[in-house]
Order: structure tokens, then sequence, then C-alpha cells
């Protein structure tokens, strides 16, 4: 805690650090986080069956497809 | 009884194989003399000397770094930018697995490979720039959960993303030692790695961006949006393709004979492919650039030095690369596309300098600049990293096998036959 009779800049403190708590600045981001955690999965192996699905004859591939679902 | 020692003694004689056959491949293959074998080795033994004196005597030996500047190159280089460019692994592994583009499967393991290991050098570099290393297992072991931070996001996506491509990579691995079955269970798990490692970088690569963040007034308000964690996610996409397609050109003079003649004809139609996939990406990536320049009422520094810094980046090694890629594609001209590449890739380079390290603190009387010995290092742990991803392509099935396939590996099993 600093108290001065003069104004802050004179002094060389910095005044532009804001009132923002450090953690509001990444709380949307972090929010996101187990929404994507959770919905791209199944979405991504969704998207890879309805391909599978739609071709007609599976191609030789590098993945067994034993044991994928 | 008898059963036993002979099983005992056929184990034995297994393990002796196995053992002969791993000094056999540490060997080295090709010429020892290189000039790049010179130099490259120079620089890591210099790195390695400097090392030790870091560990000796802490960071500020041989770093400029300080309380107003901790995080440097090291930081701002090796993690930062080294795992955007490591993020053509899950572009790939999502265009091939998930989209089925069989088109681009000959290259998926050389990909991955080099994503694995960029995350493992560069992201390891972590380690040299943490004042106390011992403490990076902290986030994993629970004795900070800091779950409202984003760096405890990375450390975990970094530490799962690294396994998640171990998996990946591992069926090269068993090929390589001629283990089938375990090949087959590690196939099986492809899928599983694929999907998880596609979630783990879309949320690690957008969370370096998060990072900064927090440096709202620290970043350069050219550099700094709330957007940064979306904009670091669609440039990794380009970025990564863009480190795709610069390293298949060396790799495919370099390992002419790894190659194969399959992947060789088919590899100017992948580069062309993956032209028009990181130049659509970047189109996408400029309007979200605009919309944030805008949104960000951002014309007022244009003027500024920084203002002519930050056209540089956008026009100059973003919009002129794009158009570079689709004219590149449109033609299939791969030498165009190859140059599109290496402005793409500089102009990452430079983005992510631009938030992490230039524009950071960009208004401070005295600004953070590497010294030689910070150069030093980050070079050496780029040689190890080529030595070792040398080293593997060279004896694994990373080229051309992976979609050659019935061809047996090169692991001769001979002797463990005869032995078995």
């Amino acid at each position: 805690m600093y108290l001065a009779s003069v104004p802050f800049e004179q002094i060389g403190l910095r005044t532009n650090v804001g009132t923002t708590a450090y953690p509001v600045y990444t709380k949307e981001f972090l929010y996101a986080v187990p929404v994507v955690l959770t919905l791209l999965p199944p979405l991504l192996v969704a998207m890879s069956r309805a391909r599978r699905e739609t071709e007609p004859a599976d191609r030789d591939g590098e993945h067994d497809e034993k044991g994928e679902a | 009884m008898k059963g036993a020692i002979e099983r005992r003694a056929g184990l034995l004689a297994e393990v002796r194989s196995f053992a002969a056959f791993l000094a056999r491949e540490a060997r080295p293959k090709g010429r020892v003399w290189t000039p790049f074998n010179v130099v490259s080795g120079l620089v890591m033994l210099v790195g390695a000397v400097l090392l030790v004196i870091r560990f000796a005597k802490g960071l500020g030996s041989i770093t400029n770094l300080s309380q107003d500047y901790p995080w440097g190159l090291w930081i701002g280089f090796d993690v930062i930018t080294g795992v955007a460019f490591a993020g053509g692994a899950y572009v790939l592994t999502f265009m091939v697995y998930i989209l089925g583009q069989e088109k681009y499967h000959p290259i998926v393991r050389v990909t991955v490979l080099n994503g694995f290991l960029a995350y493992l050098f560069y992201a390891g570099a972590l380690l040299l720039d943490l004042g106390r290393p011992w403490n990076v297992v902290n986030p994993i072991i629970g004795n900070a959960f800091g779950t409202s931070s984003v760096l405890f996001l990375v450390a975990w996506h970094f530490l799962l993303y690294m396994l998640a491509e171990l998996v990946e990579f591992s069926p090269a691995l068993a090929e390589w030692l001629g283990w089938e079955r375990v090949r087959r269970i590690l196939g099986a798990m492809t899928l599983g790695a694929v999907v998880f490692g596609i979630t783990l970088s879309t949320l690690h690569q957008s969370g370096l961006g998060a990072l900064y963040l927090m440096a709202r007034d620290k970043v350069h308000p050219l550099w700094y949006s709330e957007f940064i964690p979306i904009l670091f996610l669609v440039s990794s996409v380009f970025a990564g393709l863009s480190m795709v397609i610069f390293e298949g050109s060396i790799t495919h003079r370099v390992f002419q004979h790894r190659v194969g003649r399959k992947l060789a004809a088919s590899h100017d139609g992948i580069v062309v492919g993956l032209a028009r996939i990181a130049g659509a990406s970047m189109v996408v990536y400029l309007v979200l650039q605009l919309l944030v320049f805008a949104h960000g009422q951002r014309w007022v520094y244009l003027g500024t030095g920084m203002g002519a810094w930050y056209l540089l980046e956008m026009v100059g090694l973003v919009l002129v690369p794009a158009v570079l890629f689709l004219r590149g594609y449109r033609r299939g001209d791969v030498r165009l596309i190859r140059a599109a590449a290496l402005l793409t890739m500089l102009g990452i380079v430079m983005n992510r300098l631009n938030v992490s390290v230039i524009g950071f603190k960009w208004y401070a009387a005295e600004r953070y600049i590497p010294s030689w010995m910070e150069i030093e290092v980050t070079l050496a742990v780029i040689a190890a990293e080529i030595w070792v991803f040398r080293w593997i392509v060279s004896r694994m099935p990373v080229l051309g096998a992976a979609f050659e396939r019935p061809r047996v590996v090169q692991a001769e099993p001979q002797p463990r036959v005869a032995a078995a």
C-alpha cells in the first residue's frame, strides 16, 4: 500500500494497472474448455462414422477397423 | 524343470538378439563428417556448455531475462512459435482419419513424428526456462491444481498431447521392432488418440494465446485483443501446414532412398492440396484480423513504427503468401507454394514474437533483447531435434512405408526367429 501527497505519476508509479482481477481476463476462455472437451470428441467421432458409412468400400487404411467404436 | 530352463535360455537369447538389434540400429547410417553434422554438432556442444552454466549459476548467468521480462526468447520462440509449427499434426490427422482424405495418408506419419518431436523438444525447452524446473510436476501431481489458470491447462495439455501423439506414432515403432501383435493393438488405438489429440490441440493452441489475455496493458494494442486465442488457433492451421510443406521439401531431398516411389510420385499433388487448405485458412485468419482491427479501432496506431511493423506482418507475411498459396494451387506450381510456405513461417515467427516479446511491454524504457547465448541454446535445441528426427526417419517406417503397406518392415526378424 502506498500513500503519497503527490499524484502517483510524478513518483513513477504506474496508474494504468486497472481494477480487474486477473482471473477475470481468462474466465471466458476457461469456461469454454469443458465445453470443447466434451462436445468436440463426439462430434469428431460422428464425422468419422458418417464418412465411413457413406463410403462404399473401406480402403485399406493405416488403422485397424476393429475396436474403434 | 527342464522346460523352465529352456524357456529361460530362450528368453535370454531373445533379449540378447534384441539388444544386438538396438546396438546395430544405434550406429550411424551414412557419413559422419558432413558439414551439417560438424556445424550442428558444434552448436549443440556449445549449447550443452551454456546449459551447464545456466543450471549451475541460474538463469541470469546466460540470459537477459529479468523480473521485468521473465519470458524471453525461450518461451516466445521455442515454446509459443514451436507449438504453432507443430500444428500440422492435428490438422493432418483430422483430414486423414476423420475426413478420410486418403490422399494425405502417406505423410501422416512423418508429420505426427515431427509434431511429437516439436513438443518434446520445444515444449521441453520450457524446463530450461523454469527457475526451479523440478517444480514442473506440481500441476500434474496436484501439488497446485490451479484450475482457474490457463498455464495449468497448457501444462496438462502438453503432457496429454505428447502421449496422444506418441500413441499415434507408435505403430511405426512397433513395426520397426517387428512386434506385429503390439502393432495391431496400437493401430486400433489410433482413432481414439486422434480424436483426443485434435481436441487437446484446439484447446492448447488457443490456450497459448489465452495466456496473453492477462497482459492487457502490456501487449501492444495492435496485437492484443480478446480474440487472441482464436487467432492463435486459426493461425496454427496454416503455420502447421507450411511447416509440413517446408519439411517435406527438405525430407524428400535428404531421405530420397526412404521415400519410396509411390510417395515421391504423389507428393506434388499432396503439396498442392495442402496449399489450398493453407491459403483458405489464411483468408479466414485475415478476415478475423480485419474484424479485430476494426473492433479495436486500431487505425490510430498505424502511423507509428509499430504500425508499419504490423502492416508488414499482416500484408507482407500473411496476405501475400495467402495469395501465393492460392495461385500455386491453381497452377499446380510447387515451387511457388514452397516460397509461400517459407513466407508464412516467417510471418508466424513474427506474429508470435510480436505478441510475446517484441510488442510485450513496448512502452518500457529498457527493453529485453535476447543474449547471444539464448539464441545459441535455441539453435542447439533445433539441431538436437533434427538429429533425433533424422535418426528415426532413417530407421523406422516413417516415409512411404505407411502406405506401401504390405511391405515387410526393415527390422530384420531372422535372429529372433532363430532364437525362438
